[in-house]
């Protein structure tokens, strides 16, 4: 305690004033005057006399001065209102407020010309402002959701404590005294966390409490109060003896109150620590609100030249029904950045025709669809917009997508004449003045024995017809590429070898194959073609030819194929779903999930050797769809949720250990640039990975606002290889219905909280707060007046005070 | 050549100058004077009838006794003589303290050259005798005008030295002056108090008027000090360090009840005593001491 207290040499040197009275009563000893006196034998009797009552006296008064003195420096130094040690022994108690300020993006809604953030910051400012005029010692912390969130996901994904927290470069918290990996692996360092930690409430405090609410706004951020509980529950159980008051200052959402099972369980254990507790809620009536949910571009092939739809979902919010819902979308179109700084690539931005939506029910998602079309191959970028309303953040949405030249197929063979290979070719390239965006690049079997991950990672998808068998390696091959996420079409035909596809695709189910197969199987015509050939699922590929209008499919007709045993079925949890079936109900078009891809398992040929699908118009849709259901399963992510970790993977050897990220900032015009290093998990390992943001408390900050972010790694050669990312908002958040204070009381029974609006808490109305405290300093001071009052007195009785009146009189 | 105005002060013995140094006992002189005298001569003051003897000077018989009472008696009268004063003065180490205009021995000087002034200028005879442990200087009793100079060239050739023997002093005062007279003691009193009262007893046994002029500095009597003080005797090796504010009450009470003591004593011996503060103004300190003798002469 004292160790703290006189840590500063100000405090030391302060506290050497208490030698004074000792050094002066030594310097007197040395510095005496001399008398020549006459009457010594009076004196020396009354010395005699007198001797032990005098040094006793002498000392009580100089131990009086140096109390006197200690007292002032410990009152100068803040004892009087820091030390909580000090306050129970005189029987008093800190009082310390808990203030839990919720940042999430819905405390941005704008009500009357305010935001309700600016209310909230109000709030706290009023609670302080009250506190310090309250009786006794009061302390402060205030904690943002935001930053417990973080918090909490740091010390969770951190179950070691090795993990160097303190090294992370940006972080906006360096000054802080880094707590031990020990310690931030067991629970959240509140001094690191809080915005405020446990401040005195002085003369000072509002200076401290201005500096740090000054150009504090909400975050983009969709986070809960549980963090923020959990961590007070934390340390309210680090704290002793102290009178506690937590505040929730919040807009009380009902996505999160309106049935706070976890929320209720962390008041409830506040409450058993003798917390008081006060729900302030910050927005008054709800207000409707759209937000732009979804916006990705449709599951189809993406090639530059290549028309593509993007979907915008948009959700009502509200209570009563949106109309004429006008969105705005804009296509950002990035040309070669050769030579361009980070950040600088050249582009164009295009506004596209906008999205109209005629009507949207309350509670309702509507689905508005646009097309881009971008000439060239780059990683491109599609925004849109919403109208202004209550909250903004939900307004915009991004969206990036890749575009390649083209997208290529690994397409092999196994029929000696390559009729497969033909037909599928001729689906992929219908003719010279239709661009599908899909390149065939056509090889033998034995091409698989060979091919390396990387190699098989170029193409988008394989198709595999009528080979006969695989050798070991393609198989590691084809699995590893399908659980990286790559998508494989497998068409049988005559060449197949049946017990090698079981034994080594299928593998008892352990395969990537997703079903195994018994015999041929012979699919008799009917004699009155009543019921088609082939009857087709609810599924992306056929999604173009389901309808009874649509009479395409009607024109298949399979004669032969391969026919699982009669018992299979697919296991529900395998992943294994049978697409479509033939007349006699075999299988005939079956689907595995396999690692983050997919297969297609086609049980008939390719080309019309056991059936006429290739020869039919529908076999070009299809196979069109089939191609980019397979891609899909590869396609990377392209939208990251606010506050996430945009990881980076790149080969080792070919780019630079050091990237550059360009964040949007909060004035568009001027981005925010992050330089990290890139570095190999493991010694020779092929990949060095980087990224930016994450679940880190002080890397959060990085991605914690909407847009698209850039990667800026350099190949060897200095060439920059851009990479974008899409950060969007929780949709879920703008969802501004929140709960009453009388329904949110009777929810949270049997706790008793005081829920409050946010104009009860003026200053001149919060005396129902219970400041509580101890005033121990002003005991102090009037032990330090007595003090000095029996110094006084003292010193009067030790000395001589002529009295003239006396000495005229004798 | 001693300077006549370091211990007579013109202002000062011309405003005792009206006053009169008187014994208030019996006193011997060799001259009719205006002291009483243990001798029966001529004089004003009748004091007694005896019987005629053969021999008396038949100019003293009573004739109107003798008228009435047909028998001879002689009418006695109470002789008037001259005042033999010796001034005791204490020229010992202690002497010499005086934080004002006059230490001690200065002060107890004037007092002395003042008195012998106003001694002389009643006709009587005066003498001093300075001293410490011994005595230092004496100048005989004389009654001539001139002789004041004799007295302040002692005084002043009595440079304070030495620590005070009181009772030898006395006692060699008493021997050699064995004819009855006044015996001025100016002193601080600083000695031993049971040798100063053995003294002063044994010359009021010898038939002396005796005075008793205690001199102290206001510093003694008030003891105002205070800071560290480190008191150095000034009569012996003893020193003390001491911070004087705490030694006050004890030493006022040492010294009042010392004080006390002498005043009681001298009382009950009727020996005049008084105690001079050396800030107090001479004359006015001497003019009430003598305005008081006279009162109590005068009853």
């Amino acid at each position: 305690m004292l160790y703290s207290l006189f840590s500063t040499p100000v405090l030391l040197s302060l506290l050497g004033l208490a030698a004074v009275p000792i050094l002066i009563h030594l310097i007197n000893m040395m510095r005496h005057r001399r008398v020549q006196w006459a009457a010594m034998d009076f004196l020396l009797a009354s010395y005699k006399k007198h001797r032990n009552w005098i040094w006793l006296k002498q000392l009580i008064l100089m131990l009086m001065r140096v109390a006197a003195i200690l007292l002032a420096v410990l009152m100068l130094a803040g004892v009087g209102c820091r030390e909580d040690q000090f306050a129970s022994f005189f029987g008093g108690r800190t009082t310390h407020h808990y203030v839990l300020l919720d940042d999430s993006f819905s405390m941005s809604e704008r009500v009357g010309g305010a935001f309700a953030f600016d209310r909230a910051l109000q709030v706290v400012k009023n609670i302080a402002q009250h506190t310090r005029e309250g009786e006794g010692r009061q302390r402060f912390t205030l904690i943002r959701f935001s930053r417990a969130a973080a918090s909490a996901a740091e010390t969770a994904s951190v179950p070691s404590a090795a993990k160097p927290a303190s090294q992370e470069p940006g972080s906006d918290r360096t000054q802080r005294p880094a707590a031990t990996n020990a310690q931030r692996a067991n629970s959240p360092d509140a001094a690191v966390v809080a915005d405020l930690n446990a401040e005195y409430v002085d003369s000072e405090f509002d200076e401290r409490l201005e500096e740090v609410t000054r150009g504090l706004e909400s975050s983009q951020l969709s986070v809960g109060p549980t963090p923020a509980l959990q961590l007070v529950r934390q340390l309210l159980a680090e704290k002793g003896d102290e009178n506690r008051l937590v505040y929730v200052v919040s807009d009380f959402r009902t996505n999160e109150w309106s049935n706070p099972t976890e929320q209720k369980k962390q008041l409830q254990e506040l409450a058993e620590a003798d917390a008081e507790l006060h729900l302030i809620s910050c927005v008054e009536q709800e207000q409707a609100n759209l937000a732009i949910t979804d916006l990705a571009p449709t599951n189809e092939t993406r090639a530059a030249g290549v028309p593509l739809f993007v979907n915008v979902m948009v959700k009502n919010f509200g209570r009563t029904t949106a109309r004429n819902v006008q969105i705005k979308v804009r296509s950002t179109f990035y040309d070669d950045p050769q030579g361009a700084n980070p950040g600088e690539a050249p582009k164009q931005t295009d506004d596209l025709p906008p999205v109209l939506i005629e009507e949207i029910a309350p509670g309702d998602t509507a689905l508005g669809r646009t097309q881009v079309f971008f000439p060239k191959s780059g990683v491109h970028v599609v925004e849109a917009e919403l109208p202004a309303d209550p909250v903004v953040a939900d307004n915009h949405r991004y969206a990036v997508i890749d575009f390649p030249a083209a997208e290529t197929v690994l397409l092999i063979d196994g029929d000696a004449d390559a009729r497969n290979l033909f037909y599928l070719s001729a689906a992929f390239q219908p003719g010279s003045r239709a661009n599908t965006g899909v390149v065939v690049d056509p090889q033998p079997a034995t091409f698989l024995n060979a091919a390396t991950r990387e190699q098989l990672a170029q193409y988008k998808a394989i198709f595999l017809c009528d080979v006969r068998r695989f050798d070991a390696p393609a198989i590691e091959a084809l699995e590893t590429y399908v659980q990286d996420g790559g998508g494989v079409a497998i068409y049988v035909g005559p060449n197949v070898n049946i017990q090698a596809y079981n034994g080594t695709l299928y593998r008892d189910g352990a395969g990537f194959f997703p079903l195994p197969l018994e015999k041929e199987g012979y699919l008799v015509a009917p004699l009155e073609q009543a019921e088609p050939d082939l009857q087709v699922e609810d599924h992306p590929v056929f999604a173009p030819l389901l309808g009874e209008r649509n009479p395409l499919l009607q024109l298949v007709n399979v004669h032969q194929y391969l026919a699982a045993p009669a018992a299979w079925r697919p296991d529900p949890d395998s992943g294994v779903r049978v697409l479509a079936r033939l007349r006699d109900r075999a299988p005939l078009v079956v689907e595995k999930s396999f690692g983050k891809g997919r297969v297609m398992a086609f049980l008939t040929t390719a080309a019309p050797i056991w059936n006429n699908w290739a020869t039919g118009p529908s076999f070009v849709v299809v196979t069109l769809k089939l191609q980019s259901h397979l891609a899909g399963a590869g396609r990377d992510s392209t939208s990251y949720p606010v506050g996430s970790e945009l990881p980076l993977a790149l080969p080792a050897g070919k780019y630079q250990a050091e990237v550059t990220f360009v964040a949007p900032g909060a004035n568009p015009e001027i981005p925010v640039v992050f330089v990290k290093p890139a570095s190999a998990e493991k010694a020779n390992a092929p990949e060095i990975f980087t990224s930016l943001g994450g679940s880190s408390l002080s890397r959060f900050q990085e991605t914690a606002r909407s847009g698209i972010y850039e990667a800026w790694p350099r190949t060897s050669d200095g060439a920059p290889d851009v990479r974008r990312f899409a950060v969007n908002v929780e949709p879920e958040e703008g969802r501004l219905d929140h709960v009453p204070p009388r329904e949110l009381l009777t929810i949270l029974e049997p706790l008793t909280p005081t829920v409050s609006d946010w104009q009860e808490y003026d200053t001149r109305n919060l005396d129902f707060l219970d400041l509580g405290g101890f005033r121990w300093s002003r005991y102090l001071f009037y032990v330090l007046i007595a003090l000095l009052l029996g110094e006084q007195v003292m010193a009067y009785f030790t000395s001589y005070h002529p009295a003239r009146a006396n000495r005229q009189s004798s | 050549m001693p300077d006549s105005k370091r211990f007579v002060h013109p202002e000062a013995v011309k405003r005792i100058g009206r006053l009169e140094l008187r014994a208030r006992h019996v006193v011997e002189g060799f001259q009719s004077g205006m002291h009483r005298s243990p001798y029966f001569g001529q004089s004003v003051e009748f004091l007694q009838h005896r019987e005629y003897a053969p021999g008396d000077d038949l100019r003293h018989v009573d004739w109107t006794v003798w008228a009435k009472q047909d028998r001879l008696v002689v009418k006695q009268y109470e002789e008037e003589t001259n005042l033999r004063c010796v001034l005791l003065v204490d020229v010992s180490n202690s002497m010499q303290y005086g934080a004002g205009a006059m230490n001690k021995y200065e002060y107890a000087s004037t007092v002395a050259a003042s008195l012998a002034w106003l001694v002389l200028k009643q006709q009587d005879a005066v003498g001093v005798l300075a001293f410490d442990a011994k005595v230092r200087r004496k100048a005989p009793v004389r009654s001539r005008r001139g002789h004041l100079l004799s007295i302040i060239e002692a005084l002043d050739a009595a440079k304070p030295s030495d620590k005070t023997a009181m009772y030898p002093i006395l006692r060699e005062a008493a021997e050699s002056f064995p004819r009855r007279g006044m015996m001025v003691l100016i002193s601080d009193l600083l000695a031993d108090p049971e040798g100063t009262l053995k003294g002063l007893k044994l010359l009021r046994q010898r038939g002396h008027d005796v005075l008793v002029f205690h001199i102290l500095d206001d510093d003694e009597l008030d003891f105002p000090f205070s800071g560290p003080t480190r008191f150095e005797g000034l009569e012996s090796d003893d020193h003390l360090n001491c911070n004087p504010r705490a030694l006050r009450e004890g030493y006022l009470a040492a010294l009042n009840q010392f004080l006390e003591r002498m005043r009681r004593d001298c009382a009950q011996n009727t020996i005049d005593y008084a105690l001079i503060r050396t800030s107090e103004p001479l004359d006015a300190a001497l003019a009430k001491f003598l305005s008081s003798r006279l009162g109590m002469h005068g009853r």
